[in-house]
């Protein structure tokens, strides 16, 4: 066990919400502990571990110098609730150590700790960053909670920590917006939507509602009427007035309540904007209607139809925005999809239907062909292929039979199996995905919490530039000032409405995670795919990563035929345990080769190995020894070099004295690595790769590979330095390799990709885990980080930059010059456009495509 | 007189924006 699984909880800590904060702390504690290795830091805890002997005070301090507030936990001797989570947590940051058991087991342990930890709420009301910041800070007020988030993408928040959901929902509705824990995540789901459905439909109905009012006024005033308050009009306009008062509580109310609980706790939102604006235009035609006395002729101006417009409007802009918000979720439910509702289980010999809730660890299962796998588990009957693209993007089905391990969610393409089920209801590899894909999607990339720094100050500001702007109207403006100064304020509170710029992150973030585990790239962080569209060097692992991972034949040149080698060769090694004996099998398997039957079998340590075939002695071994027995293999030189350039071992096959053909067994490497090394140098990247291999075998598979430089020699554990120095030099390094053996320098690079079989989800150390085994995920990944990196850019610059640019605008600064004053409806209108323009914006990343995309993943799309 | 009021009016309601939102807001928004 490494040191780190001795460590207790020490310290409690909040704000840190990725590895690199991780790396912060630790960094941050080395003066401490002496060594980086030995603080564990738990992100889903917030918590540190700390060896024995160091002072707790002190530690607390340099963490929160390092921007991460802690204090010494309120005991540091552990509860044994605590004390397994942080032995879990530590378990999965040195997962070498761990056996196949330990770790089939985590995913539910993990499942268990996150519920202690996190409670998630459903929140209904919240329209904009502003609301974000609100609902946050509300849940950070409530006793024990340490870290709060809330998604707007989903309308779900997150607290950590030990706050009563009592208390949470008490607190995010206190702060104006409606709250419920949600419990079961499906039914919560179908709920939400069953909701937006209908809140679409009532938003579309409140629109028609006041739109219609707005128009009727502004035929009425300029067709029939005056839109100035006259004596013989006036008690017309009073009437109009009270009826847009009306229409206004009936489809705008929501945002005056919300406006005012808001103001309550000292906030302010896109609510008190659009109140704000509304009501400032509604009150002061109001005065005009009824005492126009109190105003000059010129100023007898109504604005009614603005105030009925303006919420019309921006009731339309939600309804768009709820639908095609809907759309962004498509990947997790295209996950959630994939789940089959019943199993076949055989208990007690019989077969019989059960709903997959009702299936538990050990049962057996029947699978015929076209059917999904309920569960997770291990076939012990029969033998199939079976389609996993769903899962891990991989195209074509996988052959699976007895004692292969088939997961949820895929589909049986060919024959009847019976599997047992190991894995179930929440710990299967497809829960875990899409646990971690929903999670993804709602975290923040550094990006976003920027834009909500900015939103939760901006809308106080919008109010002082709009009384600002109207007393610069009143003093220096033309007549009517009072009229003008009105325009301008309204027409500034309004236009700066910051919903755009609440959506603008999440909602690509959603699109990009939800695209990358399409696929088959789990991204666990949003700053994960912030962070992967600047890499600049990819540091890969060989053994796995570029190579497949176990030795394969890679040539076989005979005297005389290819098939007679390999069957003796076969023949021979059917005996032997060596990996290699293993490579010569499978070839002879894959060719339809019969092995020879040999007999007198003998393995010779460093040699090879021999035996008795028809009366002569048979050998398979290396050319030393096969020499130093005085048999010539000179004539296969040529063959015997081109397989030591490759990296390859060849073992020479002598049947009595003569030589009969070479056989090259090298760990190959993958199909398409050398492919997706090209994509990575087509995208600027240098790609480096570091080999525990000696200096000759490293140089080979670089040169195939077309790899720019290499480390061989490197040991397992010193592969974390050479992403240090690689990072000291200011590249921004992404790490690819085994999410078990690789752990510690996947943690020390900028990004680290964990390149798993489909069902290693639960690899902690990476920010991204690949499902399939192919290099393609690393740049697909990459492309598909830069694109949603690029839409944030695009939203956050229609929302934010729109907003700043219409302010001076819509505050009047073009007045001076072309005499433009913008209308307030002009300005609804265009608010609720730019809400509209991020989120189709956002749901173009849908049509994200890499640019080596799969036969499979094409027909999908 | 007019005018010297309404100035005052908007410089107060600028000044009760700051206080309402920034100022007494801090004592909420303390435990962030």
């Amino acid at each position: 066990m490494s040191d780190r699984t001795k460590l207790k909880p020490a310290l409690s800590i909040s704000g840190a919400s990725c590895q690199g904060c991780a790396k912060k702390i630790r960094a941050a504690l080395e003066p401490l502990t002496g060594s980086t290795e030995l603080v564990g830091v738990d992100i889903e805890a917030q918590t540190v571990a700390l060896p024995d002997g160091v002072d707790l005070a002190e530690a607390a301090r340099v963490v929160t110098e390092a921007g991460y507030p802690a204090e010494p936990a309120a005991n540091s001797e552990p509860a044994p609730c605590c004390a397994s989570k942080t032995a879990t947590s530590h378990n999965r940051a040195s997962g070498a150590d761990q056996g196949p058991a330990e770790a089939a087991a985590e995913p539910g342990q993990a499942t268990e700790s996150a519920k202690d930890d996190q409670i998630t709420l459903s929140v209904s009301g919240a329209t904009c960053a502003s609301c974000v910041a609100s609902i946050e800070k509300a849940l950070l007020s409530v006793p024990g909670v340490t870290h709060a988030h809330m998604n707007l993408a989903d309308n779900t928040a997150t607290a950590n920590g030990t706050g009563e959901p009592d208390a949470l929902i008490k607190a995010v509705e206190s702060a104006g917006y409606g709250a419920s824990v949600i419990e079961d995540a499906d039914a919560a789901d179908d709920r939400r939507q069953a909701e937006d459905k209908k809140q679409y439909k009532v938003l579309l109905v409140k629109m028609a509602i006041s739109l219609g009012l707005g128009l009727v006024l502004m035929v009425w005033g300029m067709g029939f009427d005056t839109m100035m308050v006259t004596e013989a009009n006036q008690l017309t306009w009073i009437n109009f007035g009270i009826l847009t008062l009306g229409v206004m509580i009936a489809t705008g109310g929501h945002f005056f309540t919300g406006a005012w609980k808001a103001f309550k706790h000292h906030n302010a939102n896109m609510d008190t904007l659009i109140a704000l604006g509304t009501g400032t235009a509604w009150l002061y035609s109001m005065v005009v209607s009824s005492v126009p006395e109190l105003l000059p002729e010129m100023a007898r101006h109504v604005y009614f139809e603005a105030s009925a417009m303006i919420i019309g409007l921006i009731n339309l802009g939600q309804a768009l925005e709820l639908r095609a918000k809907g759309k962004t979720s498509e990947a997790v439910r295209r996950l959630l999809d994939l789940r089959a509702k019943t199993a076949r289980v055989i208990r007690n010999g019989e077969e019989q239907d059960l709903p997959v809730k009702q299936v538990r660890k050990g049962d057996h299962i029947r699978v015929r062909p076209g059917e999904k796998l309920p569960v997770d588990g291990v076939i012990i009957e029969g033998s199939t292929r079976i389609d996993e693209s769903m899962l891990t993007g991989e195209p074509m089905p996988v052959s699976k039979a007895e004692d292969d391990e088939v997961s949820a969610g895929t589909l049986n393409t060919h024959g009847s199996i019976i599997y047992e089920a190991t894995r179930v209801g929440s710990e299967t590899a497809l829960a875990q995905i899409i646990k971690l894909v929903k999670k993804a999607q709602g975290s923040k990339p550094a990006i976003g919490r920027l834009a909500d720094r900015i939103s939760s100050v901006f809308v106080p500001t919008v109010m002082l530039v709009a009384i600002g702007a109207a007393l610069v109207w009143y003093n220096v403006g033309p007549e009517p000032a009072v009229v003008h100064m009105m325009i301008a304020a309204t027409t500034v509170l309004i236009i700066a409405c910051p919903c755009a710029l609440g959506l603008a992150t999440p909602m690509s973030v959603m699109v990009g995670v939800g695209k990358a585990a399409e696929y088959g790239a789990l991204i666990r962080q949003g700053d994960a795919l912030q962070t992967a569209g600047k890499i600049d060097l990819v540091i890969l692992d060989k053994t796995g990563t570029i190579t497949e991972g176990h030795p394969a034949v890679t040539r076989i040149t005979a005297v005389d035929s290819n098939a007679t080698l390999l069957a003796l060769a076969a023949g021979l090694e059917r005996h032997s345990e060596h990996p290699l004996a293993e490579a010569v099998l499978n070839r002879a398997r894959e060719d339809g080769v019969e092995p020879e039957t040999v007999t007198d079998f003998e393995a010779l340590n460093g040699k090879g190995v021999q035996g008795q075939f028809d009366g002569q002695r048979v050998r398979l071994g290396n050319r030393r020894w096969l020499e130093a027995e005085g048999i010539n293999v000179t004539n296969l030189d040529s063959a015997a070099n081109t397989i030591t350039e490759e990296a390859g071992t060849p073992l020479f096959l002598a049947l009595g004295d003569q030589v009969q053909g070479v056989i090259g067994v090298a760990d190959a490497i993958k199909p398409d690595s050398e492919a997706a090394i090209r994509r990575l140098h087509d995208a600027g990247i240098k790609v480096m790769m570091v080999t525990g291999d000696v200096d000759a075998t490293a140089r080979a598979i670089a040169v195939k590979a077309g790899i720019d430089d290499y480390r061989a020699e490197v040991l397992p554990e010193n592969k974390a330095e050479v992403v240090s120095e690689m990072r000291g030099k200011g590249y921004t390094v992404a790490m690819v390799g085994d999410g078990i053996n690789d752990a510690p320098a996947l943690a020390a690079a900028d990004v680290g990709f964990a390149i798993g079989t489909g069902t290693d989800v639960a690899i902690e150390s990476a920010a991204i885990t690949l499902m399939r085994g192919s290099l393609h995920g690393v740049p697909d990944a990459i492309e598909i980080s830069r694109a949603t990196v690029t839409n944030i850019k695009q939203n956050l610059f229609g929302a934010f930059v729109y907003n700043t640019m219409g302010i001076p605008v819509a505050a009047g600064l073009l007045y001076p010059v072309w005499g433009i004053l913008m209308s307030p409806i002009l300005a609804g209108a265009a608010m609720s456009l730019s809400s509209v323009t991020v989120v189709s914006n956002a749901n173009r990343l849908r049509l994200f495509k890499s640019s080596h995309t799969p036969a499979r993943q094409e027909e999908r799309n | 007189m007019e005018t010297i009021l309404v100035n005052a009016a908007g410089l107060a309601l600028m000044a009760a924006v700051v206080w309402w939102f920034w100022l007494s807001g801090n004592k909420s928004g303390q435990n962030q």
